[in-house]
């Protein structure tokens, strides 16, 4: 059983809080009864809270999952947490897995069986359709009027109206039942508000909307894919069973960076994978209302042997994990490209689905350079790009490289590059160093 | 204007304004652009921007300023931390409670045993010696070639490697360098022939300004050589009062120096011996006023509020008095135990600690902590010793029969640094009160913070064999528990770092 670092342990943590309350458990005093079984992959122990019984904590290794009986909402728990962060300290033992612990695998497994689905009521989903079908249309027709008035009259009043010049027409897309539109033009008052130049950031925006709208009246003359594409942008609703019985992209997927961010009441996190054997890169999401905790079982640093199912789309990237074969394991060397590898990519993926604003690449041989207005990477070719931030720590990077040449996870938009992740060769052997 | 642009120019306008010339637009755009249907002017112009905005992120292409490559890294001596070891650095970095002290720790372990740390936990131990000082005395040293280079790339972690002379010196700093280059080439020059630094700097005294003559004056203060002397006999004349303040603290470290004789003249003419047939005693004839040649010897002749103008001018006299006077009278205990006339004692004791203080004398702290000096006296006469001097001086204080509050146990073992000695460890231990029915109140729980930060580790089992004898159910266990965690913790990061 691959024992994972206390880092990789904190990534799973709901946030830092909880990262924090876990550290402090993970010391031996807390605990008693721990003991952790490679044939079941489990990890157990008691822990003693302020109560006068302990909590009964069990971790499931290959979700990994977890069962605790402590009163905490957060997921993992601080016991959890604890547990795993001892157990990567080489402090818990082997040791047979007590009944308790057996009678949760064994509840777990039974769940894991899927239930026989249910006979869809065909007629009433199709009514359902058609009513949606003729109220995006009208919104629409709508927000195509609107379009159009805000190029006749000029842009330039825009950023004098704030956010209250687009939310009136961005609630009557919520009304037509097309949240992605509405989405889209929650975004805008921020690029109108944006620096020098923000009107031709603006105008893009303006007339990528207006693609959806044209696209959209010939829905059904397009391509399936790219049909998909456009319902994506609209926010037609994607059911997960669907995605699930799409094909299965089956590989190594490499998780090569994780970001989490928090709109409101709702967290969403971003993990970016990408295949060994494919080179395909994936975006898995998952999201989480009112501090819920968001999906840890995808690890920064680690390979995960699965099946993918990606949304469908032009140049498909969402994915959702379905069949985990084994438990994360090390990352192998990572594979990547130079610059133009990586504008190529971007370039293909713009050219299916013109809606894209970043691609996950593995830049290979980059050195990073640090200087102004922005720091670039440099490939051999002397090829530059410059250097996104955006929650990236730039100094962790400069400090990893040594002012040598490295490779680089990053997403790659048409304004730079976004970096994600660093491989740390000093140690010897590579190490993915979240940036 | 390139075809873009006339878009975006048309669409800021208003198209009510401004019809876009789309012939601008590339050959390959204006085609399609052409074969578009609409005849209204704003769906027409939003239409060709979809197609242009399409057209321009996919033809992106990778580009920008030439900036130069930044410095390679040279040579990294030492070995890389295993993961472990990382883990547990990162797990102090986050740890706002006993972060300081397991970092000072770390830090001091890696650099002893030649480990680099992980790259990526250098900026936050940059920053981490950034915000306080006593951490950078700790972490620089283990930075390595690594967290050298990288902090010449930020102006805030340069200049904290530069006042600390750590980085490489540049032997033109001192003729044409910027004050900060200077003033580290001073200081490293110090470090390593401060006779030559003291040449260096009295060719060059008369030239400086009052604030570089305050600041040259305060770093010799800190560690002050014979070679400095007649630098510092001129400073006592200085325009700058501050610069005359330090003038008088370094010479008072200087023994050998003729303000050192002066003071000692003062001092004798002060107190006597008198011997007698039981047990002599010291007559003390405090200055009767504060002369001139006093005030240039740094003696101020206003005694702060609260304390009378000849105590105070005795006590700076005895405190800039080199204790090699009081030599023929005996060991600093003898001397200690002598009757003293009047009410003076308290004066020679704060006296004598002041003079010890600036001497880092440990015999004589160790004397003075035998024989009463106040605790609030003691703790900085402690700190100022060399941290292996410590632990005598804390074990003769904490060894006495008087009871000692927590608080001051923890404010005298606070300043010994980790690990310490057995016999400390011992002292330590027995001061601790007994634990009883009652949970340890706050000042004993910050007690036990300490020994849990600075007791070896290999203590461990005696802290245990504490916990071990209380019942089950006492309100000293869980905190007695968290000591042993933090030991264990210690323990293992140590030997990680081995």
């Amino acid at each position: 059983m691959t024992v994972w670092s206390a880092e990789q342990v904190l990534a799973l943590a709901p946030d830092a809080t909880g990262a924090a309350a876990g550290r402090r458990l993970g010391t031996p005093a807390p605990w008693s009864g721990t003991g952790h079984s490679a044939a079941d992959g489990a990890l157990w122990g008691l822990c003693r809270g302020s109560g006068s019984k302990p909590y009964q904590t069990v971790v499931d290794l290959g979700g990994p999952a977890y069962k605790c009986s402590c009163p905490s909402r957060k997921f993992p728990c601080k016991h959890a947490l604890g547990l795993l962060l001892l157990w990567s300290d080489a402090q818990v033992g082997p040791a047979e897995a007590p009944d308790w612990v057996h009678a949760w695998l064994a509840t777990r497994a039974a769940k894991a069986v899927p239930a026989a689905p249910r006979p869809p009521d065909a007629d009433a989903a199709r009514d359902r359709a058609d009513r949606r079908a003729d109220r995006v249309a009208g919104g629409i027709d709508e927000l195509d009027r609107w379009l159009a008035d805000q190029v006749r009259t000029g842009l330039a009043a825009v950023p004098g109206g704030g956010y209250r010049h687009f939310e009136s027409v961005a609630a009557r897309m919520v009304d037509a039942q097309a949240p992605g539109l509405a989405g889209t033009l929650r975004r805008l008052p921020g690029v109108a508000a944006g620096p020098e130049g923000w009107q031709s950031d603006l105008l893009e925006e303006l007339a990528l909307l207006r693609l959806t709208v044209t696209a959209h009246r010939h829905l059904d003359r397009l391509p399936p894919d790219l049909a998909a594409s456009v319902r994506r942008e609209v926010g037609y609703p994607v059911a997960k069973d669907d995605v699930l019985a799409g094909p299965a992209v089956a590989d190594r997927w490499q998780v090569l960076g994780r970001r989490d961010s928090d709109q409101e009441r709702i967290s969403t996190r971003r993990v970016w994978l990408r295949g060994q054997h494919s080179g395909r890169p994936a975006l898995v999401l998952s999201f989480g209302v009112n501090g819920d905790a968001l999906d840890g079982s995808l690890i920064p640093g680690t390979t995960l042997d699965a099946d993918l199912h990606f949304y469908p789309g032009a140049a498909p990237l969402r994915a959702i994990v379905g069949v985990r074969r084994g438990e994360p394991a090390p990352l192998d060397p990572l594979a990547g490209g130079d610059l133009a590898d990586a504008a190529r990519a971007f370039a293909a993926a713009v050219a299916a689905d013109p809606w894209t604003w970043s691609w996950p690449v593995v830049l290979a041989g980059v050195l990073p350079v640090p200087g102004e207005p922005r720091w670039q990477v440099r490939d051999d070719g002397g090829r530059r790009l410059p250097l996104r931030p955006s929650g990236a720590d730039l100094w962790r990077l400069l400090a990893v490289s040594g002012g040598r040449p490295v490779t680089l996870a990053g997403e790659l938009t048409a304004r730079g590059l976004r970096p994600l992740s660093v491989v740390d060769t000093g140690a010897g052997a590579e190490r993915l160093v979240a940036l | 204007m390139t075809g873009w642009a006339e878009l975006s120019a048309a669409a800021l306008l208003g198209t009510e304004r401004r019809t876009p010339d789309l012939a601008a637009l590339a050959p390959a755009l204006a085609d399609v652009v052409a074969r578009l249907d609409d005849g209204d002017a704003a769906t027409r112009l939003l239409d060709a921007a979809a197609l242009a905005t399409a057209y321009r992120r996919a033809g992106v292409r990778p580009g920008g300023p030439e900036l130069p490559d930044p410095t390679e890294v040279g040579a990294e001596p030492g070995r890389a931390v295993r993961p472990t070891a990382g883990d547990h650095l990162a797990r102090i970095l986050d740890d706002g409670r006993h972060g300081k002290e397991l970092l000072v720790e770390w830090a001091t372990a890696a650099a002893a045993g030649g480990w680099r740390p992980p790259p990526d936990l250098l900026p936050a131990l940059l920053d981490a010696a950034a915000r306080d000082g006593e951490l950078a005395a700790a972490v620089l040293p283990a930075l390595g070639a690594r967290g050298r280079w990288l902090a010449a790339f930020r102006p805030d972690w340069a200049a904290l490697l530069a006042a600390r002379g750590v980085e490489t010196d540049d032997p033109d700093a001192w003729e044409h360098g910027e004050q900060a280059a200077r003033r580290g080439h001073l200081a490293r020059l110090r470090r390593t022939d401060p006779a030559a630094a003291a040449r260096l700097l009295a060719a060059s005294w008369p030239r400086e300004n009052g604030e570089d003559r305050e600041w040259f004056a305060e770093l010799i203060s800190t560690a002050p050589v014979p070679a400095d002397e007649d630098l510092l006999e001129t400073a006592l004349d200085d325009r700058r009062k501050s610069v005359r303040h330090f003038a008088a603290v370094a010479l008072a470290q200087l023994p050998t120096s003729a303000y050192a004789g002066r003071m000692a003249q003062r001092a004798r003419a002060a107190i006597r011996l008198e011997r007698r047939m039981l047990r002599s005693a010291l007559q003390v004839t405090p200055p009767a006023d504060c002369d001139a040649a006093m005030v240039r010897d740094g003696i101020s002749p206003k005694p702060p509020r609260g304390t009378g103008p000849q105590a105070y001018w005795l006590r700076r006299i005895l405190g800039a008095t080199p204790l090699e006077v009081w030599a023929p009278i005996g060991t600093p205990a003898q001397l200690l135990d002598l009757r003293v006339d009047g009410d003076w004692r308290d004066v020679l004791l704060a006296g004598w600690r002041d003079a010890a203080l600036r001497r880092r004398d440990p015999a004589w702290a160790a004397a003075l902590a035998g024989h009463g000096l106040a605790p609030d006296l003691l703790v900085p006469l402690v700190r100022a010793l060399e941290p292996a001097d410590r632990p005598r001086t804390l074990v003769v204080a904490l060894g006495g029969r008087e009871p000692l509050p927590a608080s001051t146990v923890t404010a005298l073992l606070s300043t010994c640094p980790a690990p310490w000695p057995a016999p400390l460890a011992a002292a330590a231990l027995g001061r601790l009160p007994r634990p009883n029915g009652d949970a340890p109140d706050w000042s004993v729980r910050q007690l036990l913070t300490l020994l849990s930060l600075r007791l070896d580790p290999a203590q461990a089992a005696t802290v245990a064999a504490l916990a071990d004898r209380l019942h089950p159910d006492s309100p000293w266990r869980p905190p007695l528990r968290q000591v042993l965690d933090t030991l264990t913790f210690r323990h293992r990061m140590l030997e990680e770092l081995r």
